[in-house]
């Protein structure tokens, strides 16, 4: 056991330490309040994950110094008491404490901000893997490399390990770094297996492949199993990340703790938006009630679930905690309209898609400021066609209730594929 | 002077020249960033500007071969020969930068060379404050130029030379400047000897 004041005379890691915690402090809130984020547990606790760039290759660099210092001193090559484990275990042990309780100073960091305390554990876990490895691989290069290449060569190749999966392409490559973990979640999903299992397994077998070579033998056999764990790790990192094709590190979040409201159409929000369900659910049903009014056909469900999740008579909206009357009016009025298609060439009816959202919030009611400022500099426009969306939405409104449902409907159907025109113009033949 | 430049691993060095330059063209324009604390985006640094750092990684490797104590009594001026072996490299490493920009196998090819200028600077005086540290101060310093070295807007910070355009001047000015100025300070104040070690490659 390493008494605190040899730790604090011996290693440079110690000495780091403030200015680790204090740096990873400082940029996990940069970078998590960048924006103002909902209070979600997993998405504050993922998203500090950012500061892993910056230690982990610190802590490689520090692993490679100490692993160097080692070798100058000529340990190996004396008739230690101690078993070798002995030796390496606590300045490792101490380099990555150092980085964890930094990283996990930014998380806590940003939770206490939000009103919360003890963090979503899997971020985490992931990163107490990671910085391992990172710290374990950075040991390997002091024993390996010549001293005085063995730090920076450490912090460059942890720095690009880190950063280059996310720079290259299959998208699913950027699972392959727990950097990614920083784009976690929006609150109607959950961070997925494979973000975590994918730079967890990398980890692994690096963290394998390092301590095969600090245990010292170097033997054809031991060569061979080095490669064979990394080999290992990256091969069953890249089959789990494969499983997400564009790189996403959250997947649908469970439904089941969705709070509904009971009425008619019901409206459903996730519990951290709960404290809004009422006022929420007035806004859904004025809106409703306007659109039917038109003729037009309404969901009977409007909730917060994952968009991919489509299900019949249900409309899936986003929602934030901040979220104004209006802002709820463009999100399900955005949703009301069919989603554009991926269309190899033309996609005829295009210009359809702004003129018919604002026609569905001007109808709910959407305040005229912010109708100004969402399609003030809108234009819809077809082949033979092209006027302001504002003007346009206007001169529907104030036709027929029928011609409204018809203009609607044939410019909805003009929407459901690529080759079909839409036709915008107020005084259909 | 061959055992100098054998000792120094001339070969090797050359070796890492060509390949920084093969890694220069391979690279082509990716690019990697970190989150940076300037901007949403972070700064897009790409990967061809960290190549010279192979060469010198492989460049202060060479310098720290040999034997301090005695090439500081030498006849030879050891440290003469060190810092032409650091200009005849540099300027090589540049020159292939340039050449690849050039013949248009790679766009970033005079970002690289300036880059290689720069940061040869920096590889001498971290070998002034320890024959360790020589390899160890350019990098450091990319990865500060990678985290924290963006504006607002995404664009480089005006001390973050390395990851600035080809055509700003003030980069050129700061990368020349910082090799011009360490070979200068390194020719006229010597380190001195830490007789505890004697290589510090161990």
């Amino acid at each position: 056991m390493i008494r605190i004041r040899t730790a604090i005379r011996m290693y440079p890691a110690v000495w780091l330490a403030p200015m680790l915690i204090v740096l990873c402090i400082w940029y996990a809130r940069a970078m998590v309040f960048r924006s103002d984020p909902d209070p979600y547990l997993p998405s504050l606790s993922a998203q500090p994950m950012s500061t892993q760039g910056l230690v982990a290759p610190i802590l490689a660099a520090l692993a490679a110094w100490e692993s160097a210092r080692l070798r100058r001193g000529g340990i190996w090559q004396m008739s230690i008491v101690r078993r070798r484990i002995a030796v390496v275990a606590w300045p490792l042990v101490i380099i990555w404490a150092v980085g964890f309780v930094a990283v996990a100073s930014g998380v806590v960091a940003v939770l206490v901000a939000k009103g919360f305390l003890i963090p979503d554990p899997r971020p985490l876990a992931v990163a107490g893997l990671v910085l391992g490895a990172h710290t374990l691989a950075g040991f390997a290069f002091g024993l390996l490399l010549p001293i005085v290449v063995a730090a920076p060569v450490a912090m460059a190749v942890s720095l690009l390990w880190q950063v280059m999966p996310r720079a290259i392409e299959p998208l699913w490559t950027h699972l392959l770094t727990s950097q990614q973990l920083e784009t976690c979640c929006a609150v109607d999903t959950d961070i997925g297996v494979a973000a975590l299992a994918a730079p967890a397994l990398v980890a692994l077998g690096v963290a394998v492949a390092a301590a095969i070579v600090i245990a010292g033998k170097r033997t054809p056999a031991t060569a061979a199993l080095t490669v064979a764990a990394l080999a290992a790790g990256l091969v069953s990192a890249s089959v789990i990340a494969s499983s997400e094709p564009r790189g996403d590190v959250g997947v649908a979040r469970n439904e089941a703790v969705l709070q509904c409201s009971g009425a008619v159409p019901e409206v459903c929000l996730w519990p951290e938006h709960a404290s809004r369900l009422s006022e929420v659910s007035g806004i859904v049903r004025a809106a409703a009630t306007a659109w039917t009014g038109i003729g037009v056909q309404v969901p009977t469900r409007f909730d917060e679930a994952f968009a991919g999740a489509v299900r019949p008579g249900t409309l899936h909206f986003r929602l934030w905690l901040g979220a104004s009357r209006d802002h709820v009016i463009d999100s399900i009025s955005y949703e009301m309209v069919p989603g554009y298609i991926d269309c190899p060439g033309a996609y005829m009816a295009a210009g359809a898609f702004d003129p018919l959202r604002a026609w569905y919030a001007a109808t709910a009611g959407m305040s005229a400021e912010a109708l100004g400022e969402e399609f003030g500099s809108l234009r819809a426009y077809s082949e033979d066609f092209d006027i302001e969306v504002l003007a346009l939405v206007d001169d529907i409104r104030s036709q027929s209730p029928d011609r409204q449902r018809e203009w609607v409907e044939r410019n909805t159907w003009a929407l459901g594929a690529c080759d079909r025109s839409p036709d915008l113009r107020p005084a259909h033949p | 002077m061959r055992l100098w430049l054998k000792t120094r691993r001339a070969s090797l060095i050359a070796a890492s020249v060509a390949a920084s330059a093969a890694l220069l063209v391979a690279v082509g324009e990716l690019a990697v960033s970190l989150p940076s604390f300037g901007s949403l985006s972070g700064l897009s640094v790409p990967v061809a500007l960290l190549t010279p750092a192979v060469v010198l990684l492989v460049l202060s490797y060479g310098l720290a071969n040999g034997d301090a104590h005695l090439e500081a009594v030498a006849a030879r001026r050891i440290w003469l020969l060190d810092n032409l072996l650091v200009v005849s490299t540099v300027t090589s490493t540049a020159a292939l930068g340039l050449l690849a920009h050039a013949m248009g196998l790679s766009p970033l090819g005079t970002a690289t060379a300036r880059n290689a200028i720069g940061l040869a600077g920096l590889m001498l005086l971290g070998r002034h404050m320890s024959p360790r540290a020589g390899a160890l101060l350019p990098v450091i310093f990319l990865v500060i130029v990678t985290a924290v070295g963006s504006n607002r807007d995404g664009t480089a910070e005006w001390w973050a030379w390395p990851a600035a355009l080809a055509d700003e001047a003030s980069s050129w000015a700061i990368a020349g400047g910082l090799a011009f100025g360490s070979l200068l300070f390194t020719s006229r104040v010597r380190p001195s000897l830490d007789f505890s070690h004697s290589s510090p490659n161990g």
